[in-house]
């Protein structure tokens, strides 16, 4: 069957970058490497308990290609967070190819410490 | 047959073997083998090469570095990139710091690359911008493609 419109399926590959998780008490972080990619072509967003980064690299495309071993897709690489992310509040920070996200944990999931009487 | 004593060091110690086996080790290649340190760390950034009438380019991926933790050198017709990537979250306490994920490489990397018919390394000029390292490096004059006109009578 076919519409009078139809979506047309993007096949865009994308390279997943690689990342360092670490989780603190309250925070946690993530670092993402997205060489070649500005910060306006950054994308991270936060919905449904999933986190999404995007990241369009920018290509010279001077002269002609020698050896060429560098990715040229873009970045993208979605998590699922758990429960005791607060999905309101969440900080990003773009600096030389280097993601740094920030998540915090909702304040009923911070741990407490619990005093011995 | 005789009664033998338990031994720290004997033919009967279990592992008498092995701690020969390590001074063995250690005489062969010198202190450092003592330490029995995890070999440093190195890694190898991803980098392209490209070519256009009057120089070459070459580019790097090196996201999250500092521009002084990246070396050039030029000899002849090699160019090495060297560098570092320091591991930044030393100062953190350890208990504080819990890893989901660790994919990212840190430590020491270099890397030569030889370029055809040499550049003019007075002329070479490096830019790092969002994580890529670019380097441009001027043929030289005889390396450049010449046009050359031929009269025919």
């Amino acid at each position: 069957m076919t519409t009078a419109v139809q979506e047309r399926h993007q096949q865009q590959t994308f390279v997943a970058p690689r990342v360092n998780i670490m989780e603190h008490p309250e925070t946690v972080t993530l670092e993402a490497e997205l060489p070649g990619v500005p910060k306006d072509q950054v994308d991270v967003q936060v919905k449904d308990n999933e986190l999404t980064i995007t990241g369009r690299r920018v290509h010279t495309e001077e002269g002609q290609l020698r050896a060429g071993e560098r990715t040229r897709a873009d970045f993208r690489r979605v998590f699922t967070l758990s429960r005791a992310i607060d999905q309101e509040k969440v900080d990003a920070h773009m600096e030389n190819g280097l993601l740094t996200v920030t998540l915090y944990k909702k304040e009923s999931m911070r741990p407490r410490k619990i005093e011995i009487k | 047959m005789a009664l033998v004593r338990w031994k720290d060091r004997g033919e009967l110690a279990p592992w008498s073997a092995l701690q020969d086996l390590e001074s063995q080790m250690q005489r062969l290649f010198g202190e450092g083998a003592a330490d029995l340190n995890w070999p440093e760390r190195t890694w190898l950034p991803t980098a392209d090469l490209r070519e256009t009438d009057d120089h070459y380019i070459v580019e790097m991926d090196l996201p999250g570095m500092r521009k002084e933790d990246v070396e050039l050198t030029a000899i002849d017709n090699v160019l090495t990139i060297k560098g570092e990537r320091k591991y930044e979250h030393k100062d953190e306490k350890e208990d504080e710091r819990g890893y989901r994920r660790f994919e990212r490489r840190y430590g020491r990397f270099e890397r030569s690359f030889e370029i055809p018919g040499g550049f003019d390394a007075d002329k070479v000029e490096a830019h790092y911008d969002n994580g890529v390292l670019r380097v441009n490096l001027p043929k030289r004059e005889e390396a450049k493609p010449k046009q050359i006109s031929v009269n025919v009578n």
